[in-house]
């Protein structure tokens, strides 16, 4: 990072980091890097007597260090849309909003990244009956692959970085077009990318700051609550059990959502391949039982209750063995990885059709009415 | 009175847009691109001298650490072979490769009056490079379904269990009597357990793309009137992809070489405003000597190839995708079945 200072900032100050506050009288989007962004931070709009011209329409050179019309900032940022830019999208399209749970190192961070490298092969229509349309976190999502492109593939190593907790709620978006060519809709999806400690302190504990961090929930169409096998199989079970019911129990405890479409849980078992050797899958119309689990069910006897409590609640719920990284991207795929996800859109994206009127029909009736069957009478 | 058409060149570093409007520019003042010829001398012929200067000589034109933006004014006519003779003005216009990946980092330098300006292109000519290391033989689809989990338990030498059952897939109209509409979306098929996770490749063309489709007013998913913006998706250094990647034709190579970025003009823009066109700019290697002493005599042209109404096609006329930016599917029918 260069501590050379810079000519002085024009005033008011003008900056071309969409991400930054300095301008509105907050904290410069680079403070981590220059502690004194009005004498360091490159970004800043300066009193600078050697900008180059607006270009001409004939050719000319672009030098790395001229300084570049930076008055209007992209349109988007492409990182991960904070809090703000979340609910400006919700309120300008039907988007479909997932939060995506879990405590610290359940793999959230790593099963959404698996998606998006699902849905950008376009592979697995018959899975997932989606097209990728757009995003406005693209980087956000490159950085994501360009991180878990690197694993070495142990187990004990960071497929991603951890989300940490110092920044506010993250927010992943996709815009979706259904593969069904009679289906021209485009629809925004959006995920949460939180810091597990985050989840954990609401479930628990249930502090103001918690609920302020997490108010989003209220207005999800649906969750992915993401379990650990290997933790659930090991030392840390009982802690592991509770603390995922917690998190069941706060989301049952939600209100009702506001559209008409019943709202989706999806409880995913995460590291499956860790632990496939002492548990197996059990078949689709079995995963919601807990003795279908085997080892791993005995293992989680408040989860799986949770998980009954929250299908009486009124949410449509279903559990999943994922296993978004088996081994290092260029030897395998993952697996069902984008099934927890499909099944939410069932329910989030559900077109239910409005039932056929009956009219009562009187014999002999010259209405066109009388076309249809007569109703039979109870 | 001339027609104006204002194209657009979006592409990466290294992905042949210098080397492209370099030999268009000498093809147009040779004859060697017959469907275009100039009116007139441009007020400044600065960027065409400079873009062919070193193809006289048989070299690739110079690519710069400070990538040079190139805006032509070209005041044209087309020939008989694209049916009446109209003058037409042609205003070029790219993005330079450097700049796009800035844009995609770095928010900082952002969204310029220049770029906005071009987002105002009627048609885009979007450049894909052939990613190196292809394998001689594309991906061949699977041939049926198989338990993941069952082969990671295989791999930990457990006792393998009966493989499930194979599906049929149901009979429909479209299996039996193939798609009703050729340049739909056809599925694609389901990847093997042990198959690399591909990265995706062109997200920063997609953000210019998105950038581009935002200035216009157009929303996410919301297709342009058909013939309002076509784009070329020219796949360059076509001469050098292997002869299977090149019998499947560039629509197939831009399906599973960049799939995000085809999914995503399949759902934004109008299916038939897209055509993927396989183009060598200057049909062999320049850096072999013996190729380039045939290129500078000229014996030796670029070529395009593309996925025709009957099947491949081929033609020794880099103008092509020109030609359709500017006339429609008709041109399409030019050229020759390509040769196995």
């Amino acid at each position: 990072m260069s501590e050379v200072n810079r000519p002085p900032p024009l005033r008011p100050l003008k900056c071309g980091n969409p991400d930054c506050a300095i301008a509105r009288g907050g904290r410069c989007a680079r403070a981590a890097e220059h502690p004194q962004p009005e004498l360091t931070c490159p970004d800043l709009a300066r009193e600078d007597p050697a900008a180059a011209p607006p270009p001409s329409p004939s050719t000319q050179a672009m030098s790395p260090g001229a300084t570049v019309d930076p008055g209007t900032p992209a349109p988007w940022s492409g990182r991960h849309l904070d809090p703000g830019g979340l609910y400006d999208l919700m309120q300008h399209t039907p988007a479909r909003l997932i939060g995506v749970l879990g405590p610290y190192n359940a793999g959230k961070t790593t099963l959404l990244t698996s998606i998006f490298l699902q849905v950008a092969s376009d592979r697995r229509n018959h899975e997932f009956p989606y097209h990728f349309a757009s995003s406005r976190t693209l980087h956000s999502w490159r950085q994501l692959i360009d991180r878990a492109r690197a694993w070495s593939g142990k187990p004990t190593d960071e497929i991603v970085a951890h989300t940490p907790t110092a920044e506010e709620a993250g927010f992943l978006h996709l815009g979706l077009r259904p593969t069904s060519r009679s289906d021209d809709r485009h629809i925004d999806v959006l995920l949460s990318d939180l810091a597990g400690e985050w989840i954990t302190d609401w479930a628990v504990r249930a502090q103001e700051l918690s609920r302020q961090r997490l108010a989003f929930l209220r207005r999800c169409d649906g969750f992915v609550v993401l379990a650990d096998s290997a933790e659930l199989m090991g030392q840390k079970a009982g802690q592991m059990d509770a603390t995922l019911a917690a998190i069941l129990r706060r989301l049952g405890d939600l209100p009702p959502p506001a559209t008409a479409h019943q709202r989706g849980l999806a409880l995913v078992f995460s590291k499956f391949d860790l632990v496939v050797e002492q548990v197996s899958p059990p078949a689709a119309d079995q995963r919601r039982q807990q003795i279908a689990w085997g080892a791993l069910g005995r293992r989680a006897p408040r989860l799986f209750r949770a998980v009954e409590m929250t299908s009486s609640a009124g949410n449509a719920t279903d559990v999943f063995a994922v296993s978004a990284f088996p081994r290092p991207l260029a030897q395998a795929q993952p697996i069902e990885v984008l099934a927890p996800l499909r099944f939410l859109m069932e329910h989030a994206d559900a077109r239910p059709r409005w039932p056929r009127p009956a009219y009562p029909v009187t014999r002999g009736s010259s209405s066109f009415l009388a076309l249809r069957r007569p109703q039979e009478t109870p | 009175m001339s027609d104006l058409y204002a194209l657009a060149i979006v592409g990466l570093r290294g992905s042949g847009k210098t080397t492209y409007l370099g030999c268009l520019l000498d093809g147009v003042e040779t004859g060697r691109v017959p469907g275009i010829t100039q009116r007139s001398q441009p007020e400044d012929a600065t960027a065409m001298i400079q873009l062919t200067a070193r193809l006289l000589e048989g070299l690739y034109p110079l690519r710069t650490s400070t990538e040079q933006r190139h805006d032509l004014h070209l005041p044209l006519r087309t020939t008989p072979t694209l049916g009446t003779e109209r003058a037409l003005d042609l205003f070029i216009s790219d993005y330079d490769g450097q700049e796009i990946e800035r844009l995609f980092t770095d928010r900082a330098i952002g969204w310029s009056a220049a770029w906005r300006s071009r987002a105002d292109a009627q048609h885009l000519l979007l450049f894909l490079r052939l990613p190196e290391g292809l394998p001689a033989i594309p991906p061949k689809p699977a041939d049926s379904p198989t338990d993941p989990w069952q082969i990671l338990r295989a791999q930990a030498a457990r006792p393998l269990v009966d493989p499930p059952p194979d599906v049929t897939p149901a009979a429909t109209p479209e299996r039996i009597f193939g798609p009703a509409f050729p340049k739909e979306w056809s599925p694609s098929s389901a990847p093997l357990p042990d198959d690399p996770v591909p990265l995706p490749r062109g997200l920063e063309l997609i953000e210019v793309l998105q950038f581009l489709r935002e200035h216009r007013g157009l929303a996410p998913g919301q297709r342009p009137d058909p013939g309002q913006l076509r784009i070329a998706v020219m796949i360059s250094g076509w001469d050098a992809a292997p002869p299977a990647w090149r019998d499947q034709g560039p629509r197939a190579a831009l399906r599973q070489l960049y799939p995000l970025l085809a999914t995503f003009l399949y759902c934004n823009f109008a299916p038939a405003d897209i055509y993927a066109f396989g183009v060598s700019a200057t049909g062999g290697d320049l850096n072999d000597p013996v190729y380039r002493e045939q290129f500078v005599i000229n014996e030796a042209s670029g070529f395009v190839e593309w996925d025709g109404p009957t099947g491949l096609r081929h033609i020794d006329d880099i103008g092509l995708p020109l030609y359709w930016i500017l006339t429609g599917d008709p041109v399409l029918s030019l050229g020759a079945p390509s040769s196995p």
